[in-house]
């Protein structure tokens, strides 16, 4: 078997000088690994659908960088930054923040019947509704159950969410996170091979496998590590980077208590979940 | 005149304020009137993380289309820099003092002039206008009080948050009360305004700014100096008479 093995790279010199060798090899191999992923990724990922223009003064579309989100923005913006942990954010703020799901008085706060629900507004929204029902559902409100209730409506809306945000080209889709790391695993899976062979020829030369071994092995949980895909495009990141730094004095206030904005509440709560607003705070701990 | 530079302003609030500006110039051109910083900025007071930047936009045009055209550029101040804008076209400045006299002599007592023509100069404000605003801020904050009790349903945390709310509204008719019959109170800052204010009519500012510890003693400390201030500043009226 050792006369097989018995060629470059896998002979080089001894067995300090390969594994010095093969560490440099192995980590230029998981960088350009991780570029060729990225570059699979952006090619793959689906440019925006582009919108016929309209009058000048038509509103701009929708997600657009360099325009503050809107009211009917704030769930898009909350699941790109925060998936369905963000989603679950904001319906609890609006709840909150509106006034219909308050405090019990003389419960203490954060246990069972501590929270109760008043009148919907007559102009609440079809987010509202559905959260309303499944609190119906539940009898007595303690947090957990007002986030159990506020991820059932999560589940619903995102489907259709996470399909708007794909076709504005700004979530990746699954097939694109599970194509992309392809990319890794091409560059990588040679580099791990390499190791192994190294392992076996030390082995049948009487010298010990460990070194290749474990060096291939770091490698592989280096790589596994690196195949994880941003659920965000390129673009996706840039504008909840874009909406994150343009919204410093709204998370501020905020965060000092002194907000009674629903919209404003929303963004945030969306933006840097239930934990960022103090009264928001009963609800954080599964935040 | 109480014109003041922002030259104490930290670089991190002057630079909203500077995009602002470069961007009503851009979209507005010569619809743009003026753009008038006042509030705590203006004052020196002004402290990073807790104070707004309050900015009077003077317009020359209030129609819906201008007003979308600028409502991202105000948006986007607001939620980076804090900066809380009042829309007014020049007319109106001068035509509304007798509704907003606490308001119109706040700014004309000390602001900067950030862009274009100042309209306060040589502005008017009737004491008599100013006693009135007073009166009324007073009588509105008293029975919106009672209606948000009733709201509250018992809620003691949504009383102490009603209670923090309503002295931070009424900060500015007060100090106007005291400066009315005589009491230097120099500061804006609201435990101050409150601890002079308490003073004068006898009520105990410690219950009053404990709000979120103490909501029932701070409440009827509001209670208690709400009817005081209007009973002064009702007889202010009488004793003119």
């Amino acid at each position: 078997m050792s006369p097989s093995l018995d060629f470059f790279p896998v002979d080089v010199a001894t067995l300090p000088e390969f594994v010095a060798v093969y560490a440099v090899v192995g980590i230029v191999g998981l960088a350009v690994g991780k570029l060729v992923s990225a570059l699979i990724a952006g090619a793959l990922d689906a440019p925006p659908v582009e919108k016929k223009h309209g009058r000048p003064d038509d509103p701009p579309p929708r997600f657009c960088e360099g325009v503050l989100p809107r009211v009917d923005e704030l769930s898009g913006v909350a699941y790109l930054a925060g998936g369905l942990d963000g989603l679950v954010a904001t319906i609890v703020a609006e709840a909150r923040t509106v006034g219909w799901l308050y405090d019990v008085p003389g419960i203490a706060v954060g246990t069972k019947g501590s929270f109760a629900t008043g009148r919907l507004p007559n102009d609440a929204s079809a987010t509202m509704r559905a959260f309303a029902s499944e609190l119906g559902r539940r009898g007595a409100l303690s947090p957990d159950a007002i986030l159990s209730a506020a991820r059932a409506v999560a589940d619903k809306e995102e489907p259709g969410l996470a399909n708007e945000l794909r076709g504005a080209g700004l979530l990746r889709s699954p097939s694109v996170r599970v194509s992309a790391p392809l990319g890794l695993w091409a560059v990588m899976t040679p580099v791990v091979v390499l190791g192994i062979l190294r392992a076996v020829r030390d082995r049948s030369h009487g010298a010990s496998a460990l070194p290749g071994i474990a060096e291939a092995m770091a490698f592989v949980v280096g790589a596994i590590a690196l195949s994880r895909v941003s659920r965000l495009t390129d673009r996706g990141q840039r504008y909840i980077d874009w909406v994150d730094a343009s919204t410093g004095a709204l998370k501020a206030r905020a965060h000092a208590g002194g907000s009674e904005n629903v919209a404003d509440t929303m963004l945030v709560a969306g933006l840097h979940g239930l934990s960022s607003i103090p009264e928001l705070a009963p609800f954080s701990r599964t935040d | 005149m109480g014109r003041h530079s922002l030259d104490t302003l930290p670089r991190t609030a002057r630079a909203p304020l500077d995009a602002l500006q470069k961007s009503l110039r851009a979209i507005l051109e010569e619809s743009l009137v003026g753009i008038i910083v006042y509030g705590s900025a203006a004052r020196g007071e002004y402290r990073e993380g807790s104070s707004d930047l309050d900015v009077l936009v003077v317009l020359g045009d209030t129609s819906r289309g201008t007003l979308g055209k600028i409502s991202n550029a105000l948006a986007l101040a607001r939620s980076s820099g804090g900066i809380e804008a009042t829309l007014l076209t020049e007319e109106e400045i001068l035509r509304a003092a007798d509704v907003f006299p606490l308001l119109y002599e706040d700014i004309q007592k000390c602001h900067a002039v950030l862009f274009g023509r100042d309209p306060f100069e040589g502005l008017e404000i009737s004491p008599s206008h100013r006693r009135l605003r007073i009166e009324q801020e007073l009588r509105e904050a008293q029975i919106l009080l009672r209606r948000a009790v009733v709201d509250g349903r018992g809620d003691h945390r949504a009383l102490g948050r009603i209670v923090s709310r309503k002295l931070r509204q009424l900060r500015f008719p007060l100090r106007a009360l005291l400066e009315m019959i005589g009491v230097e109170c120099q500061s804006h800052a609201l435990d101050i305004v409150m601890q002079k204010t308490c003073k004068k009519f006898g009520v105990d500012s410690a219950d009053l700014l404990r709000a979120d510890k103490k909501p029932e003693a701070a409440h009827d400390a509001l209670v208690l100096l709400l009817s005081r201030a209007i009973e002064v500043v009702d007889h202010l009226e009488e004793a003119k008479s």
